[in-house]
């Protein structure tokens, strides 16, 4: 059964590929489609469980584009005030707020790890982002010589890191979290201002904006449950000449892009499926004219019923089955130039989905599109299955 | 000699045409019998419906004194399986097989066997077509069809052969080859009904009949 199978197949050549080729586009559509929607949507979860600022808050003159600050890795060298922070934990309805003090972590040596990468300096006092990471190591905080890094910081030794041409001891590598954190090295903010302040390349910056030690990059705010939080976005702005950053603005907008694009590309998907699907049938469906001197002639050789529905299904399982195996590896190529291609253009928090997310979701795709091709093909096999087998001595020739 | 074969009063209408009129024929184990008469008579008709491919209006039909009426649509095609061989009018085969693999169709088919493939080259090259194994129906002459449908109806040595016009398209020696051989399954016991419009053929049948108006009538030779 399985070689007439075969051998049909092949004969439809053609025929074959272009709906295996359809069901391939179809399921890698999905595919990546599903795989980008539940790394943005974990993106999404764990950026708001982890980072846990309602307000971001940075100096006026920065140009950096909000969401790059809450989930890419990019520093900008503009700073503020101390003070600031105690001003802006006066004001009423901040529950806490933790400066945190970044540069870029660019060396001229060969142990660069790029310039997408933050080195944050965190206030140990008032910090909340880094204490559950020391917490699991039961540190209480980071001493001048350690470091914490984000999970996608690239490091070329196991447990050392150079930066800014100090070699620092690697605590932990965090675990992904979709946002920012993700690309910065974190040390203690007294040693991140020691080392900058030391740095050459950056002295013009302090002799414009003041000695390291007493400047600031950010301020992630912490507002009460019943403050409204636009209000004491006013209020924040009137302390000084600072921007705020509202993280839920920022992710929405984030997650409405998002929402439109996977729709968009979703529905092109699903229309690719049902169009293949449309034509699995149809090609049984006409099959059973076309070939019911065949399947007359394995009738009268003394082939079953439901050996022909087996040989029709067959056929029709085996295009999908092999579409949607193609499918999937065009679909990890297409989820992998997606990816790349959306993050030129926009930063968002993103978590890659593991290993088991995408088998499971292969499995899935496989025995939904070889069970919707077994499906497709039925109701023409079940038709072909009670052709009178003395069609084989009335039609005419066959294919 | 055992029947293999019982036919009891077969009608067979299609609409108002009646084709068959209560017709009754025995067929004989290892015998050969040949139906000639007019094109459009029902002798393929009546060929269709002694190899359970069609059903009667009306009457009886025994397979080695089994009533197959009464069978569902899976045990007919069984019967079909283990008891007949079909050589069709039009060779039909699979353009997607070989020559080869056309003959081995109703081993896979019905014993799901893969070793009688010796036998099938065997019988094909008994037929001259030794060099035509591994070619598809659309590289071969009508000629060479019929050969590699006669070899498939042959494989599985079947107790009954029927062969719908088997000489059809054959130059005059190869048809007197097939002849033979369609003939010589006798010998292993074979029933064989030939429908033919070759007198030379129908000649060298134990029995010839005539149908005409839906009756069959013994033709003296």
């Amino acid at each position: 059964m399985t070689f007439l199978i075969w051998k049909s197949l092949l004969h439809r050549k053609l025929q074959s590929f272009a709906i295996l080729f359809s069901i391939a586009i179809g399921v890698a559509i999905i595919l990546c489609i599903s795989a980008l929607y539940n790394g943005v949507s974990s993106g999404m979860e764990i950026s708001k469980q982890r980072m846990g600022a309602d307000i971001v808050i940075i100096p006026g003159g920065a140009t950096i584009e909000p969401s790059l600050v809450l989930f890419g890795g990019a520093a900008a060298n503009t700073y503020m005030p101390q003070k600031t922070v105690d001003a802006i934990r006066s004001i009423p309805g901040i529950h806490q707020a933790t400066p945190q003090f970044f540069t870029h972590s660019l060396t001229a040596d060969c142990h660069d790890i790029g310039t997408n990468n933050r080195m944050i300096g965190y206030d140990p006092t008032s910090d909340w982002v880094v204490a559950p990471w020391l917490k699991k190591l039961q540190k209480t905080e980071l001493k001048d010589n350690e470091v914490i890094l984000g999970a996608k910081v690239p490091t070329w030794t196991q447990n050392k890191i150079m930066i800014l041409g100090t070699w620092y001891d690697i605590v932990t590598v965090a675990e992904e979290t979709g946002t920012t954190l993700d690309y910065s090295l974190f040390v203690s903010m007294a040693e991140a201002r020691r080392v900058v302040g030391k740095t050459p390349a950056l002295k013009s910056i302090w002799e414009k904006q003041g000695p390291p030690a007493e400047l600031i990059s950010t301020i992630l705010v912490q507002v009460d449950e019943s403050a409204n939080i636009m209000d004491i976005v006013t209020k924040i702005q009137q302390v000084d000449y600072v921007q705020t950053i509202v993280a839920a603005d920022v992710k929405k907008r984030i997650n409405d892009q998002f929402t439109v694009i996977i729709w968009l590309l979703g529905g092109i998907g699903l229309l690719v499926v049902f169009l293949s699907l449309f034509q699995l049938f149809s090609r049984f469906y006409t099959l059973t004219v076309d070939r019911q001197a065949e399947w007359g002639l394995y009738l009268a050789l003394g082939a079953s019923s439901q050996e022909i529905t087996s040989i029709i299904v067959g056929e029709a399982i085996v295009i999908a089955l092999a579409g949607s195996l193609a499918g999937l590896l065009l679909g990890g190529g297409l989820y992998m130039a997606s990816l790349v291609l959306l993050k030129s253009h926009q930063s968002f928090p993103f978590v890659q989905p593991t290993w088991y997310f995408f088998a499971t979701l292969s499995l899935t795709l496989t025995v939904i599109f070889s069970g919707l091709g077994a499906l497709a093909a039925w109701l023409p096999a079940y038709r072909s299955s009670r052709v009178d087998p003395s069609t084989v001595m009335t039609r005419g020739e066959f294919d | 000699m055992n029947n293999l074969i019982e036919l009891q009063n077969i009608s067979k209408r299609y609409g108002e045409d009646t084709i068959l009129s209560n017709l009754s024929l025995t067929v004989k184990k290892g015998t050969a019998l040949a139906i000639v008469g007019d094109s459009g008579g029902g002798k393929t008709t009546l060929l269709s419906i002694m190899g359970l491919l069609q059903n009667t209006t009306s009457g009886r039909i025994l397979i080695d004194n089994l009533d197959v009426g009464a069978l569902n649509q899976q045990e007919q095609a069984k019967i079909r399986g283990k008891y007949f061989g079909f050589v069709f009018q039009r060779a039909r085969l699979i353009n997607s097989l070989t020559a080869l693999e056309n003959v081995m169709v109703p081993a896979w088919l019905t014993l799901k066997d893969k070793t009688l493939e010796n036998r099938a080259i065997g019988l094909l090259t008994h037929f001259n077509m030794e060099h035509r194994l591994n070619h598809k129906p659309q590289q071969l002459s009508l000629g060479q069809l019929r050969r590699v449908s006669l070899a498939r109806a042959l494989l599985l040595n079947p107790p009954i052969l029927l062969a719908d016009e088997p000489t059809n398209d054959l130059d005059p020696s190869l048809a007197t080859s097939v002849a033979d051989c369609l003939l010589q399954a006798r010998n292993t016991g074979t029933s064989v009904v030939i429908i033919t419009h070759d007198p030379a053929l129908a000649a060298r049948a134990d029995e010839v009949f005539n149908l005409q108006n839906g009756q069959l009538y013994r033709v003296a030779h």
